[in-house]
């Protein structure tokens, strides 16, 4: 009876999957065919053991990964096509990011991501990406320099919030909840090609040089799961202000001095808050910002000892600075795009509800006059090692 | 006919913690088959709220008839034919219960981690474990479960609490926004699934403090309903509107856990603790429905209806349920929880009935309780006597 037991569950189960059968795939992206409208799936093989020679300096000759793309009617059905190319199976659970052309974007996600969420080998923390201007496919085919694989440098710099300024991380789940919240439109990350031999995106098998970058920079702006339209970096991060994502970025304010220098102010930490007023017939909307940065660059000779007041004013400085990128961030999006990105609408149904039912059906009109107030209180917590700065004699 | 087994106050508890969140782990019902999940907590703390009396009256019930399972004192009480309706009704509860929950842990599998296999596979694995161990006895599964439960429910909160990184409050806002009314039915998902504790009837002759029932049975409650809020909050925290999507939340969760870009992924941790869970309860409640047989019937051991009754379960799975609709759909609050709740609250309300009426048990009336049948525990073969200490499983001891 024991060894019945023992011969019919030792002998391995209906699901297994030897690891050297498997091929992991650390993105994905999907394009949209324009002829026939069906998705085109790429993804991104990762080649373990061109990584693992790839720890010195000056990268191994062989590509550390490799893309494959294939079509069909459904994202599913160009998903399993894949494997006519694939010799081995395509495992998605480690994938870091989703890439979707600008053009698949604008038709409509939505048929793209119901695979992707149901599957259960895909995880919710992947990161989205909108290529502007490119298909997916030429995307995940661009490499860094530094990092053989450039997806897993992308989403480890996305995931700590250092990308860089103007560049917003959002995971999939976050992407899926904005969908699905009212008063609540997407965003994604937008990345781009930076091609730097013109004429190429990269080799096959071979790397010669590096002819193109990926860059990650700026927000994919939706209306629903349609792509509407893009936020440049610095609109990015008047967004991030608001949204409460700034990670760590960094703000160059004008001296006060002014003699044309300037000063640049390390953010350490910003928190926002969002207050709706839905008394009256519109409600109003008022966002309160609190900065806390560094003393990070003086390009002129300020001595904060000597010249009390000057910290005040770098302050005053930042907070202008942070609600100018608030300011235009919000023209952008509420006049020229009409996407309420920032979430007005969610604050109005959260603080009340039986408001936002009442205003839901109009608030695509309502969105663009909402006046907001912002009020941003900024503090200079630290300068680093030096107090004053440089004095020529 | 004893069997000189005896339940400490914290392996009951224990018992009743895994009963009650077997299925928080694995589907969540109240997040996944309830329309607004934003407002699941209220409905689940409702639950708790109203099961904290359901599980002092229960207790109190058997204390009145110390030593005694509901079969003989329902029998007693409500006279032999309607006691041993009564009994059946109970009996066919949990037996239903322990194929449904068969089929979830295999469904469950399949969704998860291995869509190959058939979903009976493990179906009929956990049962035949579970099958086991009832048959060894009642004190083998309680001290099982004492041993897991704390593990378990450590494991079960650290998954909760680990991604934290992705939970937003205002996915818990508006609160109530329709009024309290409308989250209400929703928490017939809840109490169905504590009222699981009438399972006690059958335990109490086993424990060794009877008249601390209560107590344990308050404990079970506020453990495990702590443990189900927090779940829940913390899943409608993390997937927002999107949370009815899934269909085994607590599994997703886990998953998408990623602390520091080095703990990832952590999702066998709940396919442990449901499994786990899951045998708990196929077991006790394959004891349960074998040892109210037994009694009925006035057969002297109940272990050779185990395996049988494991086979009728393992028949019965795959037609209890459809598909894993069929499934989501049993649990959502109009299908199984009120079959439930009108069981529980029936039964506890007819034997209270009868107990006052006819005076039974208890302080008073003791001579009826010397009348009716005078053993305890249901048999394990042998001659009936008590033992002062726990004794082997030797008959006759």
């Amino acid at each position: 009876m024991l060894i019945l037991a023992i011969l019919v569950t030792a002998s391995g189960c209906w699901s297994s999957k030897e690891i050297d059968v498997l091929a992991f795939a650390t993105s994905a992206g999907v394009d949209r065919n324009a002829e026939t409208d069906s998705p085109i799936v790429t993804v991104r093989i990762v080649k373990p053991e061109a990584i693992a020679t790839g720890g010195q300096v000056g990268l191994s000759p062989e590509r550390a990964f490799w893309t494959v793309s294939s079509e069909g009617r459904t994202v599913f059905e160009a998903t399993r096509n894949l494997l006519q190319l694939s010799p081995k199976r395509i495992f998605g659970g480690h994938g870091r990011l989703l890439v979707i052309g600008e053009d698949a974007a604008r038709q409509g996600v939505q048929a793209y991501l119901d695979f992707i969420d149901r599957d259960g080998e895909t995880r919710r923390a992947v990161h989205m990406l909108i290529v502007r201007g490119e298909t997916a496919q030429k995307f995940l085919e661009a490499e860094f320099e530094l990092s053989p694989a450039a997806d897993l440098g992308l989403e480890t710099q996305l995931a700590g919030g250092r990308a860089g300024m103007g560049t917003i991380a959002v995971t999939l789940n976050e992407f899926l909840i904005a969908l699905e919240t009212p008063g609540l439109e997407p965003v994604a990350s937008a990345a781009e090609i930076v091609v730097k031999i013109p004429g190429g995106i990269a080799g096959e098998v071979e790397r010669s040089e590096v002819k193109s970058s990926p860059q990650v920079g700026g927000t994919a702006v939706f209306r629903g799961d349609r792509l509407v339209g893009w936020l440049d970096p610095l609109d990015t991060r008047g967004l991030m202000w608001v949204t409460g994502r700034v990670v760590s970025t960094v703000v160059v304010v004008p001296c006060p001095t002014g003699d044309g220098e300037d000063v640049t102010l390390e953010i350490l930490k910003a928190k926002a808050k969002m207050e709706v007023d839905v008394r009256g017939d519109s409600p109003t909307v008022s966002v309160f910002v609190d900065v806390g940065a560094a003393l990070a660059e003086l390009e002129a000779y300020i001595n904060p000892l000597d010249w009390p007041g000057s910290v005040d004013q770098l302050q005053a400085l930042l907070a202008d600075a942070v609600e100018g990128e608030i300011r235009s961030c919000l023209h952008k999006c509420q006049v020229e795009l009409g996407a309420d990105v920032f979430g007005f609408g969610a604050a109005i149904y959260r603080s009340s509800p039986a408001v936002w039912r009442r205003i839901e059906g109009s608030w695509d009109d309502m969105f663009p006059l909402v006046p907001v107030r912002i009020s941003v209180r900024a503090e200079i917590r630290r300068s680093g090692v030096s107090g004053r700065s440089l004095r020529i004699r | 006919m004893t069997d000189g087994q005896q339940l400490s106050g914290r392996q009951l508890v224990a018992l009743l913690v895994l009963m009650r969140l077997e299925v928080a782990t694995i589907i969540l019902p109240s997040v996944s088959c309830v329309d607004q999940p934003r407002e699941s907590w209220v409905a689940a703390l409702a639950g708790t709220l109203a099961a904290v009396p359901f599980g002092l009256l229960v207790a109190a019930l058997a204390r009145r008839f110390p030593g005694q399972t509901v079969v003989q004192f329902g029998r007693a009480m409500l006279g032999r034919l309607a006691g041993t309706f009564v009994a059946f009704v109970y009996v066919v509860f949990f037996f239903l219960i322990a194929s449904s929950v068969s089929r979830e842990v295999g469904e469950a599998y399949v969704a998860s981690a291995m869509p190959e296999t058939p979903w009976f596979a493990f179906a009929a694995v956990v049962l035949a474990v579970a099958a086991v161990a009832a048959a060894s006895g009642i004190e083998v599964i309680g001290r099982a479960a004492e041993l897991l439960v704390v593990a378990a429910l450590a494991l079960f909160i650290t998954v909760l609490v680990l991604p934290l990184d992705m939970m937003r409050i205002s996915n818990l806002l508006p609160v109530l926004e329709r009024g309290l009314a409308p989250a209400l039915p929703a928490s017939l998902i809840s109490f169905g699934l504590f009222g699981e504790m009438i399972a006690g009837w059958m335990l109490a002759p086993y424990l060794d403090y009877p008249h601390k029932m209560g107590k344990y049975l308050v404990s079970y409650v506020v453990i495990s309903g702590v443990v189900l809020i927090a779940a829940i909050l913390a899943v409608v925290a993390a997937f927002g509107p999107t949370a009815n999507s899934r269909i085994l939340p607590v599994y997703n969760l886990a998953r998408n856990v990623s602390v520091a870009r080095f703990l990832e992924r952590v999702e066998m941790i709940p396919l442990a603790i449901w499994t786990f869970a899951a045998w708990v309860k196929i077991g006790l409640f394959l004891w349960v429905s074998a040892a109210a047989i037994s009694q009925i019937a006035g057969l002297k051991d109940y272990r050779p209806l185990v395996f049988p009754l494991a086979f009728l379960a393992a028949a019965v799975s795959p037609v209890l349920h459809e598909d894993l609709f069929g499934l989501l759909d049993y649990l959502s609050w109009d299908n199984w929880p009120v079959y439930a709740c009108t069981l529980q609250v029936t039964l506890l309300a007819v034997l209270w009935g009868a107990a006052l009426l006819r005076g039974g048990g208890g302080k008073a009336g003791r001579s009826e309780t010397k009348r009716a049948e005078g053993h305890a525990r249901p048999g394990r073969g042998g001659t009936g006597q008590r033992p002062a200490k726990k004794g082997g499983h030797t008959p006759g001891n």
